[in-house]
Protein backbone atom coordinates (compact mmCIF):
# COMPACT_ATOMS: atom_id res chain seq x y z
CA UNK A 1 0.00 0.00 0.00
CA UNK A 2 1.37 3.15 -1.06
CA UNK A 3 2.04 5.61 1.84
CA UNK A 4 2.43 9.53 2.05
CA UNK A 5 5.55 10.89 3.46
CA UNK A 6 5.31 14.39 2.32
CA UNK A 7 2.39 15.67 3.70
CA UNK A 8 4.00 19.10 4.04
CA UNK A 9 3.49 19.45 -0.20
CA UNK A 10 0.51 17.13 -0.63
CA UNK A 11 -0.58 19.72 1.77
CA UNK A 12 0.22 22.70 -0.01
CA UNK A 13 -0.45 21.63 -3.50
CA UNK A 14 -4.46 20.26 -2.18
CA UNK A 15 -4.90 24.00 -0.57
CA UNK A 16 -3.58 25.47 -4.15
CA UNK A 17 -6.16 23.66 -6.01
CA UNK A 18 -8.93 24.15 -3.76
CA UNK A 19 -7.71 27.96 -4.16
CA UNK A 20 -5.34 29.24 -2.12
CA UNK A 21 -2.78 30.85 -4.30
CA UNK A 22 -0.05 31.91 -1.45
CA UNK A 23 0.19 27.79 -1.02
CA UNK A 24 0.75 27.73 -4.43
CA UNK A 25 3.58 30.78 -4.56
CA UNK A 26 4.94 28.65 -1.33
CA UNK A 27 5.13 25.59 -2.82
CA UNK A 28 6.72 26.85 -6.29
CA UNK A 29 8.82 29.32 -4.56
CA UNK A 30 10.55 26.66 -1.77
CA UNK A 31 11.69 24.23 -5.17
CA UNK A 32 12.42 26.99 -7.85
CA UNK A 33 16.48 27.80 -7.12
CA UNK A 34 16.81 23.63 -5.90
CA UNK A 35 15.24 22.38 -9.36
CA UNK A 36 17.44 25.28 -11.31
CA UNK A 37 20.18 23.94 -9.18
CA UNK A 38 18.67 20.08 -10.81
CA UNK A 39 18.86 21.14 -14.33
CA UNK A 40 22.19 23.18 -14.54
CA UNK A 41 23.76 19.98 -13.52
CA UNK A 42 21.15 17.86 -16.22
CA UNK A 43 22.50 20.47 -18.61
CA UNK A 44 25.95 20.18 -17.62
CA UNK A 45 27.99 19.52 -21.26
CA UNK A 46 25.30 20.28 -23.49
CA UNK A 47 26.26 23.91 -23.84
CA UNK A 48 23.25 25.60 -22.34
CA UNK A 49 22.78 28.91 -21.01
CA UNK A 50 21.18 30.41 -18.35
CA UNK A 51 18.80 31.51 -19.86
CA UNK A 52 17.81 28.10 -21.21
CA UNK A 53 18.14 26.01 -17.88
CA UNK A 54 15.84 28.92 -16.46
CA UNK A 55 13.54 28.00 -19.48
CA UNK A 56 13.82 24.48 -18.71
CA UNK A 57 12.29 24.90 -15.18
CA UNK A 58 9.60 27.62 -16.01
CA UNK A 59 8.49 24.84 -18.40
CA UNK A 60 8.65 21.99 -16.01
CA UNK A 61 7.10 24.18 -13.28
CA UNK A 62 4.20 25.37 -15.93
CA UNK A 63 3.71 21.71 -17.28
CA UNK A 64 3.87 20.18 -13.93
CA UNK A 65 0.15 22.21 -13.17
CA UNK A 66 -1.78 19.46 -15.55
CA UNK A 67 -0.51 16.62 -13.29
CA UNK A 68 -1.17 18.05 -10.23
CA UNK A 69 -4.00 16.80 -9.76
CA UNK A 70 -2.18 13.48 -9.71
CA UNK A 71 0.30 14.28 -6.57
CA UNK A 72 -0.30 11.92 -3.82
CA UNK A 73 2.82 13.10 -1.67
CA UNK A 74 4.37 9.99 -1.81
CA UNK A 75 7.83 11.73 -3.09
CA UNK A 76 8.53 15.47 -2.12
CA UNK A 77 7.34 18.24 -5.07
CA UNK A 78 10.79 18.08 -5.69
CA UNK A 79 11.00 14.97 -6.49
CA UNK A 80 7.91 15.35 -8.48
CA UNK A 81 9.81 18.20 -10.51
CA UNK A 82 12.58 16.51 -11.30
CA UNK A 83 10.78 13.89 -13.02
CA UNK A 84 9.55 16.40 -15.87
CA UNK A 85 12.19 18.68 -15.40
CA UNK A 86 14.22 15.50 -17.19
CA UNK A 87 11.68 14.91 -20.03
CA UNK A 88 11.21 19.10 -20.69
CA UNK A 89 15.46 19.06 -20.96
CA UNK A 90 15.62 15.94 -23.20
CA UNK A 91 13.26 17.64 -25.42
CA UNK A 92 15.19 21.28 -25.42
CA UNK A 93 17.74 18.96 -26.47
CA UNK A 94 16.29 17.60 -29.48
CA UNK A 95 14.86 20.91 -30.47
CA UNK A 96 18.23 22.35 -29.86
CA UNK A 97 19.71 19.61 -32.09
CA UNK A 98 22.52 18.51 -29.65
CA UNK A 99 23.05 14.80 -28.98
CA UNK A 100 21.90 14.08 -25.07
CA UNK A 101 25.25 13.64 -22.87
CA UNK A 102 26.40 10.54 -21.94
CA UNK A 103 26.37 11.08 -18.42
CA UNK A 104 22.50 12.29 -18.48
CA UNK A 105 20.52 9.99 -16.23
CA UNK A 106 17.65 9.89 -13.98
CA UNK A 107 17.91 10.70 -10.69
CA UNK A 108 18.36 7.23 -8.74
CA UNK A 109 15.58 6.19 -6.82
CA UNK A 110 17.31 6.65 -3.57
CA UNK A 111 17.44 9.97 -4.26
CA UNK A 112 13.34 10.03 -3.90
CA UNK A 113 12.83 12.53 -0.75
CA UNK A 114 16.28 13.92 -1.03
CA UNK A 115 16.81 17.37 1.28
CA UNK A 116 16.99 20.52 -0.70
CA UNK A 117 20.19 21.49 1.11
CA UNK A 118 21.73 18.49 -0.48
CA UNK A 119 21.26 20.70 -3.40
CA UNK A 120 22.43 24.05 -2.15
CA UNK A 121 25.29 22.84 0.77
CA UNK A 122 26.61 26.22 1.03
CA UNK A 123 23.60 26.82 2.74
CA UNK A 124 24.63 24.14 5.46
CA UNK A 125 28.34 25.01 5.51
CA UNK A 126 27.83 28.56 6.80
CA UNK A 127 28.46 29.60 10.55
CA UNK A 128 24.99 30.45 12.04
CA UNK A 129 25.74 33.89 12.04
CA UNK A 130 26.80 34.90 8.46
CA UNK A 131 23.63 32.78 6.88
CA UNK A 132 21.53 35.88 6.29
CA UNK A 133 17.78 34.51 6.92
CA UNK A 134 15.17 34.71 4.14
CA UNK A 135 13.46 37.15 5.79
CA UNK A 136 16.82 39.78 5.66
CA UNK A 137 16.68 39.58 2.32
CA UNK A 138 14.69 42.52 1.41
CA UNK A 139 16.97 44.58 3.62
CA UNK A 140 19.64 43.55 1.94
CA UNK A 141 17.71 44.62 -1.01
CA UNK A 142 16.72 47.89 0.26
CA UNK A 143 20.84 48.94 1.14
CA UNK A 144 21.95 47.66 -2.37
CA UNK A 145 19.37 50.23 -4.23
CA UNK A 146 20.14 53.00 -1.23
CA UNK A 147 23.76 52.77 -3.16
CA UNK A 148 21.67 53.71 -6.23
CA UNK A 149 21.81 57.31 -5.06
CA UNK A 150 24.48 57.31 -2.66
CA UNK A 151 27.04 55.52 -4.57
CA UNK A 152 26.40 54.84 -7.91
CA UNK A 153 29.28 53.73 -9.02
CA UNK A 154 29.19 50.51 -6.24
CA UNK A 155 25.52 50.31 -7.25
CA UNK A 156 26.66 49.66 -11.37
CA UNK A 157 29.50 47.14 -9.95
CA UNK A 158 26.64 45.02 -8.45
CA UNK A 159 24.57 45.51 -11.23
CA UNK A 160 26.55 44.80 -13.86
CA UNK A 161 28.96 41.70 -12.05
CA UNK A 162 26.17 40.46 -9.83
CA UNK A 163 22.52 40.78 -11.27
CA UNK A 164 23.59 41.20 -14.50
CA UNK A 165 26.33 38.36 -14.50
CA UNK A 166 28.22 40.48 -16.68
CA UNK A 167 32.22 39.32 -16.58
CA UNK A 168 34.90 41.40 -15.44
CA UNK A 169 36.55 41.51 -18.61
CA UNK A 170 33.94 42.91 -20.68
CA UNK A 171 33.15 45.64 -18.18
CA UNK A 172 36.66 46.06 -18.47
CA UNK A 173 36.88 46.47 -21.91
CA UNK A 174 33.95 48.72 -21.81
CA UNK A 175 35.07 50.94 -18.92
CA UNK A 176 38.60 50.95 -19.44
CA UNK A 177 39.68 50.04 -16.15
CA UNK A 178 41.79 47.18 -14.72
CA UNK A 179 39.80 43.81 -13.69
CA UNK A 180 41.71 44.42 -10.33
CA UNK A 181 40.49 47.83 -10.09
CA UNK A 182 37.10 46.49 -10.42
CA UNK A 183 37.31 43.46 -7.91
CA UNK A 184 38.84 45.78 -5.62
CA UNK A 185 35.72 48.06 -6.08
CA UNK A 186 33.06 44.90 -5.91
CA UNK A 187 34.94 43.99 -2.46
CA UNK A 188 34.22 48.23 -1.16
CA UNK A 189 30.36 47.79 -2.68
CA UNK A 190 29.66 44.88 -0.77
CA UNK A 191 31.08 46.44 2.50
CA UNK A 192 29.06 49.47 1.75
CA UNK A 193 25.92 47.44 1.93
CA UNK A 194 27.10 46.01 5.28
CA UNK A 195 27.41 49.58 6.40
CA UNK A 196 24.02 50.00 5.72
CA UNK A 197 22.72 47.45 6.99
CA UNK A 198 24.84 48.09 10.61
CA UNK A 199 23.05 51.54 10.95
CA UNK B 1 46.54 32.24 -0.88
CA UNK B 2 44.04 34.27 -2.27
CA UNK B 3 43.24 37.95 -1.98
CA UNK B 4 40.01 38.72 -0.47
CA UNK B 5 39.04 40.43 -3.56
CA UNK B 6 39.77 37.67 -5.83
CA UNK B 7 37.94 34.94 -3.79
CA UNK B 8 34.76 37.58 -3.87
CA UNK B 9 34.92 37.02 -7.81
CA UNK B 10 35.24 33.65 -7.72
CA UNK B 11 32.48 32.76 -5.37
CA UNK B 12 30.40 35.64 -7.38
CA UNK B 13 31.37 33.45 -10.88
CA UNK B 14 30.02 30.15 -7.78
CA UNK B 15 27.19 31.51 -7.67
CA UNK B 16 26.18 32.62 -11.16
CA UNK B 17 27.03 28.97 -12.25
CA UNK B 18 24.69 27.09 -9.77
CA UNK B 19 27.61 25.66 -8.82
CA UNK B 20 26.88 24.43 -4.96
CA UNK B 21 30.00 23.33 -3.42
CA UNK B 22 31.66 26.57 -4.09
CA UNK B 23 32.50 28.38 -1.22
CA UNK B 24 34.14 25.61 1.25
CA UNK B 25 37.51 25.65 -1.38
CA UNK B 26 37.82 29.01 -1.77
CA UNK B 27 37.77 29.80 2.55
CA UNK B 28 40.58 26.81 2.79
CA UNK B 29 43.02 29.55 0.27
CA UNK B 30 42.03 32.60 2.02
CA UNK B 31 43.92 34.01 4.76
CA UNK B 32 41.98 33.59 8.74
CA UNK B 33 42.50 37.16 9.01
CA UNK B 34 40.14 37.48 5.69
CA UNK B 35 37.64 34.70 6.69
CA UNK B 36 35.42 36.71 8.37
CA UNK B 37 34.78 39.52 5.93
CA UNK B 38 34.32 36.75 3.17
CA UNK B 39 31.53 34.88 4.77
CA UNK B 40 29.43 38.20 5.36
CA UNK B 41 30.12 39.00 2.36
CA UNK B 42 29.59 35.50 0.26
CA UNK B 43 25.86 35.80 2.33
CA UNK B 44 25.05 39.13 1.01
CA UNK B 45 26.07 37.61 -2.81
CA UNK B 46 24.08 34.89 -2.11
CA UNK B 47 21.05 37.19 -0.66
CA UNK B 48 21.26 39.52 -4.23
CA UNK B 49 21.29 36.84 -6.26
CA UNK B 50 18.37 35.38 -4.44
CA UNK B 51 16.73 38.41 -4.41
CA UNK B 52 17.07 38.51 -8.39
CA UNK B 53 16.18 35.05 -8.65
CA UNK B 54 12.82 35.84 -7.11
CA UNK B 55 11.96 38.32 -9.18
CA UNK B 56 12.63 36.05 -12.08
CA UNK B 57 10.24 33.38 -9.75
CA UNK B 58 7.85 35.52 -10.33
CA UNK B 59 7.50 36.38 -13.65
CA UNK B 60 6.92 31.76 -13.40
CA UNK B 61 4.66 31.63 -11.06
CA UNK B 62 2.52 34.36 -13.21
CA UNK B 63 2.53 31.79 -15.95
CA UNK B 64 1.97 28.73 -13.39
CA UNK B 65 -0.93 30.42 -12.14
CA UNK B 66 -2.47 31.21 -15.00
CA UNK B 67 -2.27 27.71 -16.25
CA UNK B 68 -3.58 26.92 -13.50
CA UNK B 69 -6.35 28.74 -13.37
CA UNK B 70 -7.22 27.53 -17.05
CA UNK B 71 -6.96 23.97 -16.20
CA UNK B 72 -9.12 23.80 -12.66
CA UNK B 73 -10.51 27.18 -12.57
CA UNK B 74 -12.96 26.44 -15.40
CA UNK B 75 -14.23 23.10 -13.80
CA UNK B 76 -17.62 23.18 -11.93
CA UNK B 77 -16.94 22.97 -8.83
CA UNK B 78 -19.31 20.57 -6.32
CA UNK B 79 -18.87 22.67 -3.61
CA UNK B 80 -21.79 24.83 -2.53
CA UNK B 81 -23.26 24.44 -6.23
CA UNK B 82 -26.56 25.05 -4.62
CA UNK B 83 -25.18 28.82 -3.64
CA UNK B 84 -23.23 29.58 -6.57
CA UNK B 85 -26.84 29.75 -8.21
CA UNK B 86 -26.17 27.28 -11.22
CA UNK B 87 -29.29 26.33 -12.25
CA UNK B 88 -28.11 23.87 -15.12
CA UNK B 89 -25.81 21.87 -12.11
CA UNK B 90 -28.40 21.67 -9.75
CA UNK B 91 -30.98 21.09 -12.15
CA UNK B 92 -28.95 17.91 -13.59
CA UNK B 93 -28.34 17.00 -10.00
CA UNK B 94 -31.72 16.46 -9.30
CA UNK B 95 -32.51 14.83 -12.32
CA UNK B 96 -29.44 11.88 -11.22
CA UNK B 97 -30.91 11.93 -7.52
CA UNK B 98 -34.27 10.89 -8.65
CA UNK B 99 -33.44 8.87 -10.93
CA UNK B 100 -31.22 6.85 -8.51
CA UNK B 101 -33.32 7.29 -5.67
CA UNK B 102 -36.87 7.16 -7.35
CA UNK B 103 -38.52 4.07 -5.41
CA UNK B 104 -37.58 5.79 -2.14
CA UNK B 105 -40.15 8.77 -3.20
CA UNK B 106 -42.73 6.49 -3.78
Amino acid sequence: MSKMVHFEDWKLVHSYLTGDTESGRKLYENTYEALLCFVRKQCKGAAFSAVDCEEIVCETMVRSVERLDSFNGESSFYTFLCGIAKNVTKEFLKKKSREIPADFEAPAEEDTGVDLTAYLPEYGILPEDYVIRKEDIERVFGAFKQLQSERPEYYDIIQLRLLNGVSYATIAQISGESIEALESRYRRALSAIKKILKK
Amino acid sequence: MLTIERALSRYTDEVLAGNSNGIDGIIKQLPVEDRKEFLESAALIRSLHYQKQMSKFKLVFEKINQRKEELYDSMPRAVDFRGNGDDEAISQIEDIFHEEFKNEDQ
